[in-house]
């Protein structure tokens, strides 16, 4: 018989039970999971797309995949059941049979997937309203939902043409499933029912995060496909076992090497990922500082042409650098790099010179080694691209670095490669960078700087020359409006950039009037802000992200802190825009005062008074039983479970254990020493001192002490010694 | 008799099924031992009877899937087919159900063993801890009643319909997850990770409250007896 009529035969008898109906129903469905039991995205800052487009679809993709997987066994296994097997096999080859029901049960999924997204088309659009982009709604149907489901059917068939069992293809098609919905949780590739996805943008694009769970897909498409060719070999014929079937099968040498090929491309795709960077599992702080300085090689400019590709989200750049070698011989100077990236070549003066790139790669960077020549001015030409990469710490929240025609996120070394171990020229080292981007779109700076149109390109793009005074660039791209937020009592006025599609949400909340008001509360209680020299600072608002940052001269709003289903909730009272405030209070603590670089050894960081500080602006904006509830009943919960914890009672196994466990469970008590600890601490040294009044005049005087330049940093004893206090006196219960 | 216990254990562990369950088992308590015991549970060490406990919680679900597949194996339809000839045989049907029982809890048995071994060996290789004795209350706690419940459960509901035996899988899941008081739970896994921490001490000794005991008791003798009235209601039908 006919492949092609066979599988029309089998589409059509499978298309007139009731149970493929019931299965197409159930799936169309499903989403409503998403808006009531299962909501991976439903947490403070959810946005309106995250919680009635990506819930939705990502439940409907879970159950969709569970409901095909059952329809998957139970069709497969309805000949055999029936006792009919022998009499269609002698009509049908098995090996046709299986092909075709798989075909069948493919085009059933589809059909199921494109009921689901019509049915849930109105009911988005009214819930999204202006927010509403079909693009997206296709797109997050297709991979959250429809992207889960024929991985569930090719897994339940290959378990059935190996098992030849209903129960327990069923039962293996369970565990495989719980897998991904458990221990696999946090791990981005491995999680195939469930994606890792921690949010989605209503303001700006979605696309990196939707490019990286579509691979993931893909790869256990791939992965899928090759153990369903494997089972496939095992379609039992000629009445005999999975031996004896395998050989007769195997004869045909296409079928096992389409196998081969299927599950080394499934790994190939794994491996190479090319979203996430390899760093070391531990925080390598010292891998972020020179071991050595380079005594005779200087650097006088940086300068570099960047041109991101807004459609295939990737970067490539010239970075030009001015080095003066004066040592009379060849030396070896360090660059730092995204670790996505690669160097394309290296030039000195023209000439190409040698380079090697660092297998190592640790803290989100990737370096690599340029052997210059002698010579008391050069010009060394780099040029690179590649698709940039995210740090594999914060794997599971990924999306940050997004890149498209409607917004670009371009920090650091996503720009240009930054020297490593060269002293600069002058006192410091500005970033010149020229920035080709689509003709609709405007950068803005995130710290202190210029901007400016260089020229208008005739392929509609626009070139812009961006000058940073600091020694990294930050640019955001986007529809942005400025707002400008004059706060008198400060002298400063905040550039305050969000974007257009959030306006009416800015409006109702009166955002700008909280800003203002944490501004002046650090103020008044710690000091002015003195070091910005024409009294302004950025307020950029961003794509929803896990947190915010602040540099110099500017702080990042995560879009997420001003949604309005957060803001509309009186009972969160202070933790609506707590990260927005966290990171305007880094204008003090972390830039107008230096902390010493982090290491795991010592907790005091620019965290812990931050933290502190955001506590009292909350305390006073939304009042004591607010900030009791968001601030020291967390940090006193999250400190009592670390003075419990095994390892900290028992660091004798926390050393013993291999270091890839170690790095994991000593990040994460970092992480609750330097967020939760250290504001405790202060907390306590409040009381110590007096109250509030007594700890604001020696914050006051710590911000305003007179600095030295030779070490800038203010030290926990310094803290200590401006409360008098000893490290004892802060020890926590 | 020993030979038709031999010969039935036979088919039961040389079969792809058995072995499916064992690597499947494993697997997913190994990932449970270095994704969560590995932390501690309830703040006492890797290796604390509750940690251990807790992970043997956390494989319970499939170790009860495993013996309901195992009953399952000898009440299919194949086996059904059977019937006649076995029938025809001088061995008594409550003997024969017996044995088969016995099978299946051996089969279950070398499961479990081998769950424990898996701990043991990460125990060791991770903390060159070796107090096994420790871990043999919480093991009895946590495996017994539940085998012996599924056992007799599954047994009798297979005598009624073999399809029921998949409803009971479905039930033991649903047991496992289910938010339940510590006293009424299945899997006992919220008595391994909350206990630890209502007490005042850091590290408390392991002890098993009366409630919990007198649970599991309870569970344990209405397995006991539901199998003891399934095998012999079956046999006395049959004979």
């Amino acid at each position: 018989m006919n492949i092609l009529r066979q599988f029309r035969l089998e589409l059509a008898r499978l298309l007139q039970n009731r149970l493929t109906w019931l299965a197409i129903l159930l799936t169309a469905l499903a989403p409503i999971a998403g808006l009531t039991v299962y909501r991976p995205l439903y947490h403070d800052n959810a946005t309106m797309q995250g919680m009635y487009l990506a819930n939705p679809a990502l439940a409907g993709g879970v159950l969709g995949a569970v409901l095909f997987a059952i329809l998957t066994v139970w069709s497969m296994d309805r000949l055999r059941r029936d006792g009919m097997e022998t009499l269609t096999h002698a009509a049908v080859s098995p090996m046709t049979a299986a092909l075709t029901r798989l075909g069948a049960l493919l085009c059933v999924s589809i059909l199921a997937q494109a009921v689901a997204t019509l049915i849930w088309l109105p009911y988005t659009i009214f819930k999204l309203g202006t927010i509403f982009d079909l693009e997206s709604y296709v797109l997050i149907h297709l991979i959250f939902m429809y992207g889960a489901i024929p991985l569930a059917i090719l897994f339940a068939s290959a378990a059935y043409q190996i098992t030849r069992r209903g129960d327990l293809s069923l039962a293996l098609f369970a565990v495989f499933a719980a897998l991904s919905l458990t221990v696999w949780k946090q791990q981005w590739q491995f999680s195939w029912l469930a994606p890792c996805v921690f949010g989605i943008s209503d303001d700006f694009s979605n696309y990196r995060i939707l490019r990286s769970v579509a691979y993931v897909r893909l790869t256990w498409l791939m992965a899928l496909a090759g153990v369903w060719v494997v089972s496939y070999l095992c379609v039992r014929r000629y009445g005999k076992g999975l031996i004896g079937s395998l050989l007769c099968n195997i004869r045909r040498a296409y079928r096992p090497l389409l196998a081969v090929i299927l599950l080394l491309s499934g790994n190939l795709l794994y491996v190479h990922q090319p979203f996430v960077d390899h760093s070391a599992a531990e925080f390598d702080f010292a891998y972020l500082f020179p071991s050595e300085y380079l005594e005779t090689v200087t650097c006088s400019s940086r300068y570099a042409d960047v041109c991101p590709d807004p459609k295939t989200g990737r970067v490539s750049g010239r970075a030009v650098f001015q080095l003066q070698n004066i040592s009379g011989t060849e030396q070896t100077v360090q660059f730092f790099i995204d670790p996505g990236y690669q160097i394309l070549s290296v030039q000195a003066d023209g000439v190409d010179v040698p380079f090697s790139v660092d297998g190592y790669q640790a803290m989100h960077e990737k370096r690599f080694d340029v052997t210059i020549p002698a010579g008391p001015e050069m010009e060394l030409t780099i040029d690179y691209g590649g698709f940039p990469q995210e740090w594999n710490a914060v794997a599971t929240t990924q999306g940050s670095l997004e890149i498209s025609d409607v917004y670009m996120q371009l920090e650091n070394d996503v720009l240009s490669p930054s020297p490593h171990n060269v002293w600069y020229q002058g006192d410091s080292l500005p970033a010149v960078m020229e920035l080709t981007l689509p003709g609709h779109m405007k950068p803005i700076l995130f710290g202190a700087g210029s901007t400016e149109l260089l020229r208008e390109n005739g392929n509609g793009t626009k070139t812009w020359r961006m000058t940073d005074d600091g020694y990294h660039m930050i640019v955001y791209v986007g529809d942005y409006i400025l707002e400008e937020i004059p706060v008198e009592s400060a002298g400063i006025t905040v550039n305050f950039y969000y974007s257009r599609k959030h306006q009416p949400i800015m409006e109702a909340i009166n955002a700008t009037e909280s800003i203002r008001q944490t501004i002046e509360y650090c103020t008044e209680h710690i000091g002015p802000l003195s070091f910005y020299g024409d009294g302004t600072f950025n307020l950029i608002e961003s794509r929803i992200s896990g947190g915010g940052y602040a540099g110099d001269g500017a702080s990042l709003a995560n879009e997420g802190d001003f949604t309005i289903q957060n803001l509309s909730d009186g009972a969160k009272g202070g933790s609506s825009a707590q990260v927005t405030i966290h990171e305007l209070v880094h204008q003090w603590w972390g830039l107008g005062n230096m902390f010493e670089p982090a290491y795991t050894e010592s907790v005091w960081s620019a965290e812990g008074l931050t933290c502190y500080t955001t506590y009292r602006i909350v305390k006073e904006l939304y009042g004591e039983e607010a900030a009791q509830a968001a601030y020291i009943d967390r940090w006193q919960e999250e400190v009592d479970n670390y003075y419990k914890d095994f390892y900290v009672r028992h660091p004798e196994y926390l050393s013993a254990l291999p270091v890839k466990y170690q790095a994991g469970i000593s990040n994460s008590l970092w992480e609750i020493r330097k967020y939760s600890e250290m504001p405790l601490k202060i907390l306590k040294a409040e009381k110590l001192v007096g109250g509030e009044d007594a700890m604001d005049e020696i914050l006051k005087s710590l911000f305003n002490r007179e600095l030295n330049p030779e070490y800038p940093y203010l030290t926990y004893q310094e803290f200590l010694d401006a409360c008098h206090l000893s490290e004892e006196d802060l020890n926590l219960e | 008799m020993n030979k038709i216990f031999g010969y039935e254990l036979r088919r039961l562990l040389w079969n792809k099924l058995f072995f499916g369950m064992l690597l499947v088992t494993l697997g997913y308590g190994w990932l449970t031992l270095t994704g969560f015991v590995i932390r501690g549970i309830a703040h006492t060490a890797p290796f604390s009877p509750w940690s251990f406990g807790y992970y043997l919680s956390q494989t319970l679900p499939l170790i009860c899937l495993g013996e309901l597949f195992f009953l399952a194996f000898f009440f299919s339809k194949e086996e059904y087919l059977l019937r006649p000839l076995i029938q025809a045989t001088p061995v008594k049907q409550r003997q024969y159900i017996a044995l088969r029982c016995a099978a299946v809890l051996t089969a279950t048995t070398i499961l479990c063993l081998c769950i424990v071994a898996l701990a043991i060996r990460f125990y060791v290789s991770l903390f060159g801890w070796m107090n096994y004795g420790e871990l043999i209350l919480p093991a009895l706690l946590t495996l017994v009643p539940p085998v012996i419940f599924c056992l007799g459960v599954g047994l009798m509901l297979s005598h009624m319909n073999r399809v029921l035996i998949y409803l009971l899988m479905a039930a033991v899941v649903l047991l496992s997850v289910l938010p339940v008081p510590s006293a009424a739970s299945f899997s006992l896994s919220g008595f391994f990770s909350q206990t630890p921490l209502a007490l005042d001490t850091l590290d408390p000794a392991f002890h098993v409250p009366g409630q919990i005991l007198t649970s599991r008791i309870l569970i344990t003798l209405f397995g006991g007896s539901i199998m003891i009235v399934a095998t012999n209601g079956r046999g006395d039908r049959r004979r």
